[in-house]
């Protein structure tokens, strides 16, 4: 009885579904979270043949042999990156992206040594301190912000409740008293992010395996297409449509009782045959 | 009533080919782009019996040169003789997917009422069909492809087929280019190849889809594709169109079908047994 298989395969599916649906309503109030949404495909078909006799009737519409399809599969989990809403917060340390873009922070491993790149959607900024003493903009994992010279922003001696930023991301603050130059915040524009992204947790994502070079841009300000803007004293909100979510969750809550029906009908069906001969 | 049995018997196996196709359509009730199958019940061919070794006369009997009167006809069960899918129009909604595609068939013209539209995707080394318009970027290449990985082929703007050797990339502001399969710019025709395809993003239409057969990825293969005539809302995606409560009536009918086969079949078997029981002694 292939049924069994075929109503159990929409079982997992819509699970996996109610998987994403949960992780999305998890995530509502994570700063720069983007919302994740699974893809359904059916499986190939299985194509029984027939005798001569059973496919050459007429009123046949059908090209030859009997095509049974043998359930779904969730071919991918993607992720929409679009705006969320701004928070305003009014920390001086806390930054939101208008338009497309990501901030750059440095991984680090456990000696301070910087071992990659990732991004971010999620600025909210602290001061982390290293063990020579030298103060950082870190991010909410305490992973060094970067600038737009692809070194941490050193921000030792900085009043941060001075800091504030121009238009081009340039911080300014007043260090031991005097005005000065922090760092300039590097926005780096990523074409086509749900392709060249993948999330490694924490609100970071990192370029897949066999991203495309020329889709990661720094500097998304200077750029002539760049609609970039970061504000000083905001925070992205998670991009999660509530309504939507619990609405999804309905449709395939009552999918999954569906399948389950069907694999109650496909027992019931195996007990009768079961039961020929009493 | 040997023959009975075996009657009663393709009635249990139709329907169990029955529940796995309904299986099939509850599962995919989520599909983008699924089309709902249904499954059609056929008599077997009718069988002519023959009366033997009857020369007694009387309505029917063998005549006196030996040719077989006839008793009437007969048929031996059912079967699953064919699958069709459902060509319908599913629901629309919304999407926030910037490659998301429906397509919305043109009115069928009376001689073609499974006139339908198709995307055409190249994918394991042919040209297919589907209704699925959610569509990723391919990371990469980026190149226009379904969630499966399949590169979407354009369309010739002059001819309205798929150009088999052409993608879709998709460019920075998010626009259509028409690239080779290597990335190349696709050539324009010029003096010498004045006839080039034209290569533009689009769809197809296919003339009578029930000729198309499913491969699964809801993808269909098969089929004569022609210049379309129907049209695609962006933002948008189609649904599958499998009717919930239609498909659980029809599961309960095949379930007390299958029930009625097997009473049947043990019927049948406590007749035997009297039968059996006839000639024994004590």
């Amino acid at each position: 009885m292939r049924a069994l298989w075929t109503s159990a395969s929409g079982l997992n599916a819509q699970q996996m579904k109610l998987d994403t649906i949960a992780n999305n309503v998890a995530n509502i109030n994570t700063h720069g979270y983007k919302a994740q949404n699974a893809q359904f495909k059916d499986l190939l078909y299985a194509q029984f043949e027939q005798k001569a006799d059973e496919r050459n009737l007429t009123e046949r519409v059908t090209t030859p042999g009997l095509r049974i399809g043998q359930g779904v599969r969730v071919t991918e989990i993607d992720r929409l990156f679009l705006q969320g809403s701004l928070q305003p917060t009014q920390q001086t340390t806390d930054f939101a992206i208008e338009g497309e873009g990501f901030f750059n922070v440095g991984l680090t491993d456990g000696n301070g040594n910087l071992i990659g790149r990732g991004y971010t959607r999620d600025g909210s900024f602290k001061v982390g301190v290293d063990q020579t003493g030298t103060s950082y903009l870190v991010d909410s994992n305490a992973y060094p912000v970067l600038g737009t010279d692809n070194r941490p922003i050193n921000v030792t001696g900085v009043d941060i409740s001075t800091l504030s930023m121009d238009g081009q991301g340039r911080l300014t603050g007043l260090r031991n008293g005097e005005p000065a130059q922090v760092g300039q915040l590097n926005v780096v524009r990523v074409n086509h992010p749900d392709a060249n992204l993948e999330a490694v947790g924490n609100n970071l994502f990192r370029p897949v395996v066999n991203f495309n070079e020329a889709d990661f841009r720094d500097l998304a300000y200077n750029l002539p297409d760049g609609l970039a803007r970061v504000v000083q004293g905001s925070l992205e909100m998670s991009n999660v449509d509530m309504s939507k979510s619990m609405s999804d969750m309905i449709v395939a809550q009552r999918a999954y009782s569906m399948n389950a029906r069907a694999i109650q009908t496909a027992d019931e069906m195996m007990g009768l045959a079961n039961n020929l001969r009493s | 009533m040997i023959r009975g049995l075996y009657t009663a018997t393709s009635g249990m196996t139709l329907n169990e080919r029955m529940q796995e196709v309904v299986s099939n359509n509850i599962a995919n009730a989520n599909t983008v782009g699924y089309k709902g199958d249904t499954g059609v019940i056929r008599s077997f061919p009718e069988e002519l019996l023959l009366r033997m070794h009857d020369n007694k006369g009387g309505v029917g009997a063998e005549n006196n040169n030996g040719q077989l009167g006839p008793i009437g006809q007969l048929s031996q069960g059912a079967m699953l003789e064919e699958v069709i899918p459902r060509f319908v129009q599913g629901q629309l909604t919304s999407s926030d997917n910037p490659h998301a595609y429906a397509i919305v068939d043109a009115p069928q013209p009376q001689n073609e009422i499974n006139r339908r539209s198709y995307f055409a995707v190249s994918a394991a080394g042919q040209t297919m069909y589907t209704r699925d318009g959610d569509f990723k970027v391919q990371a990469g290449t980026d190149f226009l492809v379904t969630t499966k990985g399949d590169p979407v082929l354009p369309i010739d703007s002059r001819t309205g087929l798929p150009v088999a050797d052409a993608r879709i990339r998709v460019a920075q502001d998010g626009s259509y280019q028409m690239v080779t399969a290597n990335g190349q710019p696709y050539p324009a025709p010029n003096a010498a190849n004045p006839n080039a395809p034209q290569p533009q993003f689009g769809i197809v239409d296919v003339q009578d889809s029930t000729q198309l057969a499913k491969y699964g990825e809801t993808y269909f293969r098969g089929g004569q594709a022609v210049q379309s005539t129907g049209e695609l809302n962006k933002g948008q995606l189609e649904q599958s169109n499998v009717d919930l409560a239609q498909t659980m009536v029809t599961m309960m009918n095949v379930m007390r079908s299958y029930e009625a086969n097997q009473r049947m079949i043990r019927s049948l078997d406590s007749t035997l047994e009297k039968a059996v029981s006839v000639g024994r002694i004590g």
